[in-house]
């Protein structure tokens, strides 16, 4: 990368960065996911250049401020609008195959009661998922009347599902417990907070450095296939077009939460501890690693205490304050997500090496029916060693740590649907002895899953151009 | 329980040409039978940690005019001696190793199978053990007697979970009651290692006056060879001449990866099979085997408790130079994924790193290195692409406690250590962390 003639960017160009990727629209509370085929590409190439100013980027935008609109492509949806097949083959492996294969399946964990057959949508049955729209708004009659202008039966568009995305008051889940607490801050962005939770921009959006300082993997488009110049200059191949620049890979899960069984067993379990003070709520905290009201156990361990939420960045130490997971357990939810300085003897190490496994979330809990659960959803430049690690290396690894034998993360790991034994457990240090749970079953449960390209303000507009020129793909 | 040292066997044995794919057939069908498997009853080996065979199929050299032709790789840690360990493995499947063997030049005769396998025994140049000195038998035990006094404890009285010597009179008590658990207690309690030749250490210091101006010597010298010609392999032959030629994107790798990861993350353990040509010329000959000798040493003796320079997933590791010292094999058991797996190496420890680069950076296709062991193996993306990409499949794999990790296997011991002596309230309180 010596002969890199480019600058390495130092400010992000957010009016290019779909906004999504750098707000959680706090003061939007209501949104809608669409899922949809695309059955007619000409005619949705067609909708999508006239909806193209609806769309909502970074920076200082006036229009729309009381709702936002953001989409994100599956790989099966850029092949089908004819993006060139040697930018295609660029794409990440994980990305192309989509969380189908059954590698990916296995290592996510979603077998036994989340296989595919239980997938409202995304499993191999259905309709194939080609594009997401999020759509957010201040309140229900803007939200409703944002989806109406969209005048999807013009679209080309098939709707798959629609699932709303509403924030609850107090930033809770269906569980109880507040969320979307920690975020990282991007460095290339005025960012706030103690160190360790500052993280290069790369690490989320494709074209800048990330925590290698060097630029994550973003497909190129050939100087001659992009000849209205729609792309920018490839920051890191001098010569090509980059398509990835300023656009990020989105991982989207619908998860469903068991409630009224997560709340039954830890009632069940509580009974059976042997300290009477200890009860459900003690044993829930212990499992996500904060209490209902956000504080965390590392720094309050012995009841809740919204006094102890310092907000979003609140990044303490569990080395220095916690080594052993007395206050909060190494299998909780929150510590398996990012051990932070924990995860190797080795503190200053171990924070280098979490910061490259970190990821932009902005999840919000759905209801459909009588079913209630979590839209996750986060933003990572490399699905494979990020969302892809924490989830398996972290989440469902029993061995987490190098100290755990047989337990997986309790609220969102996965149970070995055919040796339980091997993960159904949850351990609790205590001094001088530790409190055993066993018999876990899944409380989360996979309800659909796709990976989506997040594509750049530019990005969009050369696949929009690829339409418009009705150019074989042969003739390149 | 026994005391035998853990051992490893690496056997490489001639394919027959056209033999290959019925070879492949039959390793494949043997693997799929692993745990219930007829052909060969993995479970009743005595002795065994891991086995593996793989085939390492025929290529062209990237720097000789030589072909190296389909070997089939046999590999194996366990209890020894060797040769009772193959003893007993042939006494359990002689049929199915006879017709193994038969794709290439084996014996006919299943008495001859033991000297066929010891005539073709490679010398493991590394041998890296993340747990030794303790044999299959004592790991299965230590495991079960952790679980078992586990569960007692579960039902302790309110009123004694806060009292450490409580504690530890109910866990004894558990021992009384169930007095199976003791009889796997070895009878030595500490697993110390010898002292590596001490004396070799004290000899070296005492004459160092007399070799070390040469040595530095010999040294610059030697340096400034090897950085001339890290400074020519940047740009030159190898990557030219390699047939999946190098591109910006790794598809190739990526392809390569699709297929290896498909065998992966079955069981919380994974392998590692990986073989690459070692760069031509006496000195990195040399320089290689002076490395493999200096890393084998410095992994033994420092091999601290918990912590090979800092990695507790590792089973074991090996690399053995092969096809009379043109290429190295690389062959190791582990914890976790392939991903988490090179991270340890690259990421959790400052001196891995560099220990990797020395021995690799003298094999073809390494990432650029600066005087031997700099750069190289420090980027974690690089290196795992060069693992993979000369990563080859084992099609017969087997683990004796594959729920097992490296750490649980310290842990459980030091558990049992901690049970076989007595411990003041305090060193309780630390044991009891293990529980
Ligand atoms: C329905 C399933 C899930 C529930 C109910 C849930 C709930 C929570 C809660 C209550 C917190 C603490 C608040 C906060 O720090 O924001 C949290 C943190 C977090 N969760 Fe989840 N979560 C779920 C699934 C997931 C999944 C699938 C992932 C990623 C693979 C994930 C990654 C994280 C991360 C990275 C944190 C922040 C930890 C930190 O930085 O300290 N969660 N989650």
């Amino acid at each position: 990368m010596a002969q890199n003639p480019l600058a390495v960017p130092t400010v992000l160009e957010e009016s290019e960065i779909q906004r999504l990727l750098l707000s959680g629209y706090a003061s939007l509370p209501y949104g809608q996911i669409f899922l949809f085929t695309i059955h007619d590409s000409a005619r949705f190439s067609d909708w999508l250049e006239q909806h193209s100013l609806d769309l909502s980027y970074g920076g200082p935008t006036a229009a729309h401020e009381h709702s936002r609109l953001n989409l994100a492509f599956t790989y099966a949806a850029l092949e089908l609008l004819g993006l060139p097949s040697t930018t295609l083959e660029q794409f990440p492996l994980e990305f192309q195959q989509g969380p189908l294969s059954p590698r990916r399946l296995r290592i996510l964990g979603d077998t036994g009661s989340s296989s595919p057959s239980e997938w409202h949508w995304g499993g191999p049955d259905d309709p194939e998922v080609h594009l997401t729209l999020l759509l957010y708004a201040k309140d229900l009659t803007i939200l409703e009347k944002r989806e109406k202008e969209l005048s999807f039966h013009t679209s080309g568009l098939k709707l798959i599902q629609k699932s709303p995305a509403h924030l609850d008051p107090e930033h809770k889940d269906h569980f109880g417990f507040k969320d979307g607490i920690v975020q990282p801050q991007l460095r290339e962005r005025s960012p706030r907070g103690p160190a360790e939770n500052i993280l290069p921009s790369g690490e989320f959006i494709l074209g800048y450095h990330n925590a290698r300082e060097e630029y994550p993997a973003s497909p190129s488009v050939q100087d001659r296939q992009d000849p209205d110049h729609n792309l920018p200059e490839h920051r890191a191949t001098p010569g090509a077009k980059d398509f990835g620049c300023n656009g990020s890979f989105l991982v989207y899960r619908q998860l469903k939460q068991n409630v009224t069984e997560f709340w039954d067993f830890l009632e069940n379990k509580a009974a059976e501890l042997p300290e009477k003070e200890k009860d459900a709520t003690w044993l829930a905290a212990k499992m996500v690693g904060r209490w209902p009201s956000g504080a965390p156990l590392t720094l309050s361990p012995d009841q809740d205490d919204p006094n102890q939420l310092e907000g979003p960045n609140d990044y303490f130490s569990y080395a220095e304050k916690d080594p052993d997971g007395l206050r909060c357990p190494f299998a909780s939810h929150v510590r398996r997500s990012n051990p932070r300085d924990a995860l190797y003897p080795n503190a200053a190490l171990s924070t280098q090496f979490t910061r490259l496994h970190r990821i932009i979330r902005r999840g919000r809990p759905y209801t459909l029916g009588e079913e209630k659960g979590l839209n996750f959803l986060c933003f990572n430049a490399d699905i494979a060693n990020q969302f892809e690690f924490i989830q398996h290396d972290w989440m469902n690894n029993p061995k987490f740590a190098d100290v755990l034998y047989d337990e997986s993360d309790p609220i969102s790991g996965y149970q070995d649907p055919k040796h339980p034994e091997l993960t159904h457990n949850f351990s609790i240090p205590g001094k001088p002895l530790r409190t055993r749970v066993s018999g876990l079953p899944r409380f989360v449960d996979v309800r659909g899953s796709a990976y989506f390209f997040m594509p750049s303000r530019k990005a969009l507009h050369f696949l929009i151009s690829l339409q418009n020129r009705k150019t074989p793909q042969s003739a390149w | 329980m026994g005391k035998e040292q853990q051992e490893g066997l690496v056997i490489l044995t001639p394919i027959l040409p056209n033999q290959e794919d019925s070879l492949r057939r039959l390793l494949e069908k043997i693997d799929l039978e692993l745990t219930t498997s007829k052909l060969i009853p993995f479970e009743k080996i005595p002795c065994v940690h891991f086995l593996r065979w793989s085939i390492l199929p025929a290529s062209e050299s990237l720097h000789r005019s030589t072909r190296y032709p389909a070997q089939l790789l046999f590999s194996s840690s366990f209890d020894g001696p060797a040769e009772s360990y193959l003893k007993s493995l042939i006494e359990l499947a002689s049929d199915t190793l006879l017709e193994i063997y038969a794709h290439g030049n084996g014996p006919s005769r299943s008495d001859e199978l033991v000297s066929y396998l010891l005539a073709h025994r490679h010398r493991q140049n590394i041998f890296y053990q993340g747990h030794p000195g303790l044999p299959v038998a004592q790991i299965l035990a230590d495991d079960h007697l952790r679980k078992t006094i586990g569960q007692c404890c579960d039902h302790l009285a309110p009123e004694d979970r806060n009292d450490p010597l409580k504690i530890r009179q109910r866990i004894e008590t558990c021992l009384e009651e169930n007095p199976e658990l003791t009889h796997s207690f070895p009878e030595t309690i500490r697993r110390h290692r010898e002292p590596y030749r001490i004396w070799h250490l004290i000899l070296l210091t005492l004459t160092a006056p007399f070799w070390l101006c040469p040595a530095l010597l010999v040294l610059i010298l030697w340096l400034a060879f090897i950085r001339t010609s890290e400074w020519q392999d940047d740009e030159t032959q190898y990557r030219k001449m390699d047939p999946v030629e190098f591109d910006p994107s790794l598809i190739s790798i990526k392809k390569q990866t699709h297929t290896l990861a498909r065998r992966e993350d079955l069981i919380s353990q994974n392998q590692f099979t990986h073989v690459v040509e070692i760069k031509p010329g006496v000195v990195r000959q040399i320089t290689l085997h002076t490395i493999l000798l200096a890393v084998n040493f410095v992994g033994q003796i420092s091999w601290a408790r918990k912590a090979l320079l800092g990695i507790s997933t590792l089973h074991f590791v090996k690399w053995v130079i092969i096809d009379k010292g043109r290429r190295l094999l690389f062959i190791s058991n582990y914890d976790g994924s392939a991903i988490k797996y090179v991270s340890d190496f690259v990421d959790r420890s400052r001196s891995i790193p560099l220990a990797l680069t020395a021995i690799w950076s003298n094999t073809v296709g390494f990432p650029d290195t600066r005087f031997l062991i700099f750069r190289g193996a420090a980027h974690q993306p690089s290196l795992l692409d060069f693992l993979r990409r000369y990563q080859v499949p084992a099609q017969v794999w087997f683990s004796a406690y594959p729920h097992i990790s490296s750490s649980n296997i310290l842990n459980s011991a030091d558990f049992r250590e901690g049970l076989q002596q007595p411990l003041t309230p305090d060193e309780i309180l630390t044991w009891l962390k293990t529980l």
